[in-house]
């Protein structure tokens, strides 16, 4: 009953092969579509002939930019006040930008006629390197703006400038580090699609799509199409990973729709694995100069960091929209600054569009990691144990709610405890002990730490929202007579195990068995309006809505009781899952036995309605701050510069547990996405702007062979304003454990006086550090 | 960019190497999977030529030119301009021919746009290796 391990609900159907993805979706008379994509980077469209393809027996229609352009859909708006072009109608901008969709009988004549239309392009120059994106004579990408001279997307910086310059001025040691977070991709195992179906007599809009969000699809699918909220419904079955992937809208969506409205026909599109890693949302590229400042003694006064934001082609990051680098401005980290400022500078390049998918709680993977390294930096300048530098400077558990530098509140932590557990768990006296006599005998061994405060749970109303929309959740329940219960909720999962951490909520406020509870998601006729699940705000948004509507059943249930026995309901009490009589524990009634007499032949009191279905929406307070120390093990092979990660040690603090099985299964996912960020993703591209890892032979993702066992252990410090003390735990491993791993290598290199090298650490790119620095 | 330097031998007089590197119709066909589709002067001819990329397999239409031609080093360059004719990429390329007694060195730089370059810069370079190995061989008994 209610919190604890418990396995998975919704695994039953995944291991015996009965999820149901969007490919699995058949439709009667249902078509196939499929994108023509741009093969290079920047050019001028020439023309566009698509006869050859129109005679290909299998062949519907084939829809380009000026078809779209003719009913004003040629152009799409973007997460972050934008347009994106669906099907390209000037320009190509990146390469695997849309140009044209073919619908055919199946996928497979629909993908041979689209190699029958001919495009002839005039090739531009491509801008690839982001800190060039600026030079005076960079080609302009988004000349479809009127009046635009370059490719600047935003400024935007957050501290106080003038109070860090002074600090920096009088510290006794500064130290300045460059360093890229680069591009890389969530990868999600289920590439993204949709399968639209426009009823035209009734113009009704039905579209089965892969998305993390389906109440805020369902606002961009009117605002494109035009046609009423209320007559389009957005179905997202079950999701085969998401990690932001599959928060923004896909051309390839909106061309599915187009299609069905076009055939009058349902119109499937699914994409392959080059076409998810080539022009979905991709994250991080970040380029950082972060400067720390300190006194001699290991003080920390400072922090300062200047970005070059990568935004693509087109600037659809998903955040919310007062926060163009998402939550980057945590960038002071866990430790008590007395002078921080971030200036970041987006700019457009010829590169997919997206900008903060990949589990990064918008922008806080590229904020640890720059403090996280930039702390480790320093601590080798003070020639300092930077466990002793971070023990030294962490916030203190006195001072929460902590007000940051940057404007932050963070609501309750204890880091020295969560830092001494991992130090314990990993055993780091002893590594440095068995560090100092490898070294002796010229092997390459690294210990890492890092310590991290995430900020999840986006988002209080007055402060967050996307295109103006607030980002709270919703939750509703449906209580039948014998006692069970419907929970629907506006998150979607994507294999986070909301089937069974949302039972258990309800379960454990209700008194009734999670086996009770069924969780309804994923479809916006049936569920509560909310924005959706990233950013990792389930737990914190509507797993607190899931809390509070559970509560107003309770508080139904606590009347209803009064009436079952005859008692005044303040003469109640809730004891151990059910309402009793003061006094008189023997007296008393369940959630069972009052969901009955809800709907039975019982005289309630004036005014209060049978039944005890309720619905709430949660508004955050504020964010929650899940933190976490981590301890990484590396070796290095001298010879190859392979980097092997061989132990590594997490220590999480999420508030409290709901599922500790699913949690760790969380955290497990997240430190595996660590370890390919660190040694082997990067969306990498040539000069050209061709891009060079749109294969998984090519975008090297951790497998099983390539991570060791995981070693998590947990402290609980609840939030002091989320119902039930949660603060999320999806991305903390994934922000948190890259650098961890950065920080060993580094380690591992000191005697070679390495001081960085940039993310992914693959073998040449640590031996080159080796060579230059002989 | 891709660079790349071969060399083959044929046994041959340098004279006739010379004539047969600068006879489009009798060296087009000694890249594997490469066709003369019209001779349209002695130094341009329109050609096409499937190539196999790991899974993928894609026919290029293009142009070859013989666009620096040095009698006394016995040095000449055909350009190759192509395109892939399910407009997923485009393969250009010169090919500088160096000639000695018997034989001569081939540099190669290509740039390989779209899908196909996409497969990376490793798989580009070991097919297009693999090419002119094939194609010295042929070289060799031309």
């Amino acid at each position: 009953m209610g919190f604890g391990r418990m396995k998975r609900k919704e695994d039953a159907r995944f291991i015996r092969g009965q999820g149901r993805y969007v490919d699995d979706v058949q439709l009667p008379r249902m078509l196939h579509g499929a994108v023509l994509r741009a093969p290079v980077a920047h050019a001028r469209i020439l023309s566009i002939d698509v006869s050859a393809a129109l005679q290909h027996p299998k062949v519907h229609a084939v829809i380009t930019g000026a078809d779209l352009a003719e009913r004003g859909m040629a152009w799409m708006p973007t997460l972050s006040a934008d347009v994106q072009a669906v099907l390209a109608t000037d320009k190509v901008r990146f390469q695997g930008q849309e140009v044209a969709f073919v619908i055919a009988d199946d996928r497979y004549s629909a993908r041979d006629a689209r190699e029958l239309i001919d495009v002839e392009y005039d090739v531009l120059p491509a801008v690839v390197d982001s800190r060039r994106a600026l030079d005076p004579d960079a080609p302009v990408i988004r000349d479809d703006q009127a009046g635009r001279i370059d490719n600047h997307v935003f400024d935007w910086e957050a501290g106080d400038a003038a109070a860090t310059e002074a600090a920096f001025a009088a510290a006794d040691v500064v130290v300045e580090q460059d360093m890229l977070f680069p591009r890389s991709h969530p990868a999600p195992m289920e590439t993204c699609g949709a399968v639209a179906d426009f009823d035209r007599v009734g113009e009704r809009l039905t579209i089965w799509c892969t998305t993390q969000a389906p109440h805020a699809h369902r606002t961009l699918y009117s605002l494109i199409t035009g046609l009423p909220e209320h007559r389009i419904r957005v179905i997202s079955p079950d999701v085969g990973g998401g990690f932001g992937n599959k928060v923004p809208i896909y051309p390839g969506y909106v061309c599915a729709m187009v299609g069905s409205m076009l055939t009058g026909k349902p119109v499937k599109w699914v994409e392959d694995r080059s076409e998810n890693l080539m022009s979905t949302g991709f994250a991080r590229d970040y380029a950082m100069r972060g400067r720390i400042a300190a006194s001699r003694e290991g003080r920390l006064l400072a922090v300062a960091v200047d970005v070059i934001a990568d935004h693509g082609a087109f600037n659809a990051t998903a955040q919310p929209s007062r926060y163009p680098a998402g939550f980057f401005s945590v960038f002071t980290g866990s430790y008590d600054v007395a002078a921080a400022h971030c200036r970041v500078t987006g700019v457009y390049t010829n590169k997919a569009p997206g900008g903060v998918a990949y589990a990064c709680s918008f922008r806080i993977a590229e904020a640890v990691y720059l403090v996280e390294r930039v702390v480790d930096c320093l601590a080798r300048e003070l020639g300092m144990d930077p466990v002793e530098l971070r023990l030294k400077n962490l916030l203190r558990p006195e001072q929460f709610p902590y007000e940051s530098r940057t404007g932050w509140v963070y609501d309750s932590g204890d880091y020295e405890r969560a830092l001494r557990k991992a130090l314990g768990l990993a055993g780091y006296e002893e590594l440095r002990r068995e560090q100092a006599s490898k070294r002796a005998r010229g092997e390459l061994m690294g210990i890492g730490v890092s310590f991290f405060t995430e900020a999840v749970g986006a988002g209080p109303r007055r402060h967050m929202d996307m295109m103006g929309l607030g980002m709270n959740d919703g939750a509703a329940i449906r209580i039948s007579p014998s006692g069970t219960a419907q929970l629907a909720i506006s998150v979607q999962t994507q294999g986070q195990g909301h089937e069974t951490t949302f039972a258990q909520i309800v379960s454990e406020e209700l008194g009734i068995p999670p086996e009770d509870v069924d969780v309804v998601h994923g479809d916006t006729d049936t569920t509560p309006y909310g924005l959706g699940t990233y950013g990792s705000r389930s737990t914190p948004v509507s797993g607190a809505a899931a809390a509070l509507v559970a509560r107003k059943v309770r508080d139904r249930a606590r009347i209803v009781a009064g009436a079952m026995l005859e008692v005044a309901p303040e003469d109640l009490e809730w004891v151990r899952g059910r309402w009793a009589v003061k006094g008189d524990p023997e007296q008393g009634a369940s959630i069972r036995e009052i969901a009955l007499a809800a709907r039975g032949p019982i005289e309630l009191p004036e005014g209060v309605e049978a039944g005890l279905d309720a619905e709430a929406v949660y508004d955050p307070p504020n964010l929650t701050f899940p933190f976490g120390a981590y301890v990484c093990v590396v070796d290095v092979d001298p010879g190859t510069a392979h980097v092997k990660v061989r132990r590594f040690v997490a220590v999480d603090d999420c508030g409290v547990r709901i599922n500790p099985m699913i949690v760790e299964g969380q955290i497990h996912g997240g430190l595996t996405d660590g370890v390919g960020m660190a040694l082997m993703e990067q969306i990498a591209f040539d000069e050209d702007g061709n891009c060079l890892s749109a294969s998984l032979m090519d975008y090297l993702i951790p497998t099983a062979v390539e991570v060791p066992d995981w070693e998590t252990g947990e402290t609980v410090t609840p939030s002091p304003h989320h119902p039930i003390g949660a603060k999320g735990i999806g991305e903390s491993a994934t922000v948190g454990s890259p650098p961890a791993i950065v920080n060993a290598i580094c380690d591992a290199l000191e005697p070679f006086g390495v001081r960085h090298v940039d993310m992914p650490c693959t073998p040449s790119r640590v031996w080159e550090a080796m060579q230059g620095a002989r | 960019m891709v660079e790349l330097d071969h060399t083959f031998s044929t046994g041959k007089p340098t004279e006739y190497n010379w004539d047969a590197i600068l006879d489009l119709d009798r060296i087009i066909p000694c890249v594997e999977g490469g066709k003369v589709l019209e001779r349209e002067s002695p130094d341009r001819a329109k050609a096409e030529i499937k190539v196999k990329m790991g899974a993928m397999s894609m026919t290029f239409r293009g142009t070859v030119e013989v666009t620096e031609r040095d009698e006394d080093a016995h040095r000449a360059v055909l350009k190759v301009s192509s395109k892939d004719v399910g407009g997923q990429g485009y393969a250009n390329a010169d090919v500088a021919f160096t000639l000695s007694d018997g034989g001569g060195r081939i540099h190669t730089s290509a740039q390989v746009n779209g899908k196909p370059a996409s497969m990376g810069e490793g798989v580009v370079y070991s097919v297009l290796d693999a090419l002119i190995n094939d194609f010295t061989g042929k070289l060799a008994k031309i």
